[in-house]
């Protein structure tokens, strides 16, 4: 069934936690006893707060005022410590990495003696990937979040300005700030940038063409990890 | 006519089987609704009784032809208000010190449980906690203060600082979220 119920999720949350007036309350029960997707929203919500009431402290081992696990997803990026990626992908970039390794000792061996050849070497290095951040990137580091999108897509080729986008789906006053950082593929850091908004354009200061990583971080979460290919035009 | 209309007529013609198919359709909405107007201070036995009240006044109220289909109003609203005054009647009841005593004579039994304790089963409670686990810690502790430790939306708009609208819109959020994570772990699809 549709539901064109426009406030839909305070209405569901406004009546668990019994915020709504009695005749708010009864116009709501005549609609999500014929609506499918409130009244699935409705028992859930119900659930969840019947889970909350009787036993919330134990069940929600890491709510806010004990901060620890947010900060230990946080220093997962900058202590340079990944937990080890649980999909399929971990065994295929470190072939990756070797095989491209590979192509670019060739390119090195093989590669006439001019300063333009050396050129291209140093570059080619710069796409070589850095297993660390491909691991995050393949997890989902995000928790709470829902109906998210990041641009550029995972593998994507830029090769004119670095447009860094995200939309959370969070309410305006919730979605604030974020931090950025770009990394090349040695794990420097070529960018760090609070942004209040939902994308980061770069257009000066471009860096050299390689293979980037990107961060997505709030004060207390790792939101996203993305990488790109970045191709001067 | 939709369904629901028709079962309505059915009933009051007299079909005990359409009693059977009316219940199976609105029994998870009845025992969500008691459960959450009756929250507070009741005993699992009162919801119960509260419950099997509704289901009788239902049954009395359409098989006397009391439900007009005609009249613009779902039979979903018209049982969804029976609830609402059989709840309401409970607790003027008990103001007054007087049982809450149920008309029961032999009316179809629910004959499945319903969706909101098939929610609450051990198993899926575990399920359930692992979805609110998702959550961010901002909106975990929102809930926490809102639910479990009963604060107003003003007493914890003063404890974390924050304008009580925004309370409110984190209390809703969390909610909306924790709903879209069930939806995605497939519990509870529809």
């Amino acid at each position: 069934m549709e539901c064109n119920l426009t406030e839909r999720d305070q209405l569901i949350a406004g009546y668990v936690t019994e915020e709504l007036s009695e005749k708010e309350m009864r116009d709501f029960e005549a609609h999500y006893f014929e609506c499918s997707v409130c009244s699935e929203g409705v028992r859930l919500a119900a659930a969840a707060a019947s889970i909350l009431a009787e036993d919330g402290p134990r069940v929600l081992a890491n709510a806010a005022g004990s901060p620890a696990k947010a900060s230990a997803k946080l220093a997962n990026v900058f202590g340079r410590s990944p937990e080890p990626a649980s999909s399929s992908r971990r065994y295929v970039f470190p072939a990756f990495a070797t095989a491209a390794c590979a192509v670019v000792l060739m390119m090195l061996i093989f590669a006439p003696n001019d300063r333009r050849h050396e050129e291209n070497a140093v570059v080619a290095g710069n796409f070589t990937p850095e297993p660390y951040f491909e691991n995050l990137a393949t997890q989902v580091v995000r928790t709470g979040q829902a109906s998210e999108q990041f641009s550029p897509e995972n593998g994507a080729n830029l090769d004119a300005e670095i447009r860094l986008e995200w939309r959370s789906g969070e309410p305006s006053s919730e979605a604030a700030p974020y931090e950025v950082v770009l990394y090349n593929n040695k794990r420097d850091e070529m960018l760090r940038s609070t942004v209040s908004g939902s994308q980061l354009t770069i257009h000066d200061d471009l860096p050299p063409p390689g293979i980037y990583y990107w961060a997505l971080l709030t004060e207390d979460e790792l939101v996203h990890v993305g990488w790109f290919y970045y191709r001067k035009p | 006519m939709n369904d629901s209309k028709l079962l309505s007529q059915r009933i009051a013609a007299g079909d005990s089987l359409a009693e059977h198919e009316l219940f199976r359709k609105y029994d998870g909405e009845i025992e969500t609704m008691v459960r959450i107007r009756m929250r507070h201070a009741v005993s699992e036995q009162d919801r119960e009784d509260v419950v099997a009240e509704i289901r009788h006044a239902v049954l009395v109220s359409l098989r006397k032809g009391a439900f007009d289909p005609q009249a613009g109003r779902t039979v979903g609203a018209y049982i969804a208000g029976i609830a609402a005054n059989t709840i309401g009647q409970f607790f003027r009841k008990r103001e007054r010190g007087e049982k809450f005593v149920t008309g029961l004579d032999g009316e179809p039994e629910s004959d499945s449980r319903s969706p909101l304790a098939e929610l609450l089963d051990k198993e899926c409670r575990q399920e359930l906690s692992h979805c609110l686990n998702k959550l961010k810690p901002k909106y975990q502790q929102v809930l926490l203060l809102r639910i479990y430790e009963g604060k107003s939306i003003e007493e914890i708009s003063h404890q974390l600082g924050i304008k009580p609208r925004r309370v409110s819109e984190r209390i809703h959020y969390a909610f909306k979220l924790f709903v879209k994570i069930c939806r995605k772990r497939d519990l509870f699809s529809i």
